[in-house]
């Protein structure tokens, strides 16, 4: 069960910066939903007693007894599991990394961890009436990278501060890694150092040019330019050799 | 009757032995200074008060009719 346990395993020296939950307000639904949970039993019994007083004496009352404390255990639990799934399900922005613990019921964890220098865009956005009277709202991350991934933390307080503050440590993480030219060339806004050119590249492939032996008696004459062809081609020779392509 | 009573009972059994396994796994997500503790101190209040008041109340009810008894009251 240590698994379970923050500091997430291999985040240890990390130092949290944001450390947030889901605001109140946006498990009002559940809430509500629970208090009037709770409440229906009474409300259905004191209408039977109103239509048939009867019913509460002799053997149904064994029924109703049973029926009722059966009723209020699940109900009890479902709200301690609501509980749970609001206040253990927390969003954690730690100086280089963000942690996204994902709490469903009580058997139902997910921990999603991405790493702050590969987060290229991060919107904040409050919908509704709620949202905007109570300053809470969605952060939406973006992923830099071939695969965009999108990471959306729902119903945080004051979204547009936490936004600020993720961007915020992105660019002091690029700074202190000093991979700002490395993480705009991936953006395509910026190419690092100089474009070589094909010629460029191919001479760093050229082997060194034969020495020179004028007087030897065994020196071969080079072939002439003519029948060669470009670096690379392959020349009507070299078909005839095998199809050998000359550098 | 008295087999709604021995179920009832079962069901009681079975659902302490998953409260006791849920709360070991709340326990297990502690956050330092966090209110795990009070949470599952409220809910063992809150479950230990209902099973009492359930158990009395069902000590309580008269268990020993037979189900001629029931299909006469459905009647």
């Amino acid at each position: 069960m240590s698994e379970y346990h923050f500091p997430v395993p291999g985040h240890e020296g990390q130092k949290i910066i944001v450390f947030t939950r889901r605001h109140w307000v946006s498990e009002l639904g559940t809430i509500v939903l629970v208090l009037f949970l709770l409440i229906l039993p009474v409300i259905i019994l004191v209408a039977i007693a109103f239509v048939n007083p009867a019913i509460f004496s002799g053997i149904a009352l064994n029924f109703i007894v049973i029926a009722t404390s059966i009723y209020y255990f699940v109900m009890t639990t479902y709200a301690y599991v609501a509980w749970v799934s609001y206040y253990y399900d927390v969003f954690i922005v730690t100086d280089n990394e963000i942690i996204d613990i994902n709490q469903e019921g009580i058997f139902d964890r997910q921990i999603t961890e991405v790493s702050i220098i590969r987060i290229q865009d991060v919107s904040a956005r409050s919908k509704g009436f709620l949202q905007t009277f109570f300053s809470y709202g969605d952060v939406v991350a973006e992923s830099a990278g071939e695969k965009t991934q999108t990471y959306v933390i729902d119903s945080v307080p004051n979204p547009v501060e936490l936004a600020n503050k993720i961007l915020d440590l992105h660019n002091i993480q690029i700074t202190k890694e000093q991979r700002r030219d490395e993480v705009l060339t991936a953006e395509g806004d910026l190419r690092a150092g100089k474009v070589e050119t094909t010629q460029e590249i191919t001479k760093e492939f050229q082997p060194p040019p034969p020495p020179k032996e004028a007087n030897s008696p065994t020196s071969v004459k080079p072939s002439p330019p003519a029948s060669s062809s470009e670096e690379g081609d392959i020349s009507k020779e070299d078909l005839n050799k095998g199809g050998e392509i000359k550098f | 009757m008295l087999i709604f009573l021995i179920l009832y009972f079962i069901f009681l059994f079975a659902y302490i032995i998953f409260n006791v396994y849920s709360i070991l796994r709340v326990w297990s997500l502690k956050l330092p200074n966090d209110r795990t503790s009070l949470s599952i101190l409220i809910y063992l209040i809150v479950m230990a008060v209902l099973i009492v008041t359930s158990i009395i109340l069902v000590s309580s009810l008269n268990w020993g009719a037979g189900i001629s008894e029931i299909i006469k009251i459905g009647a």
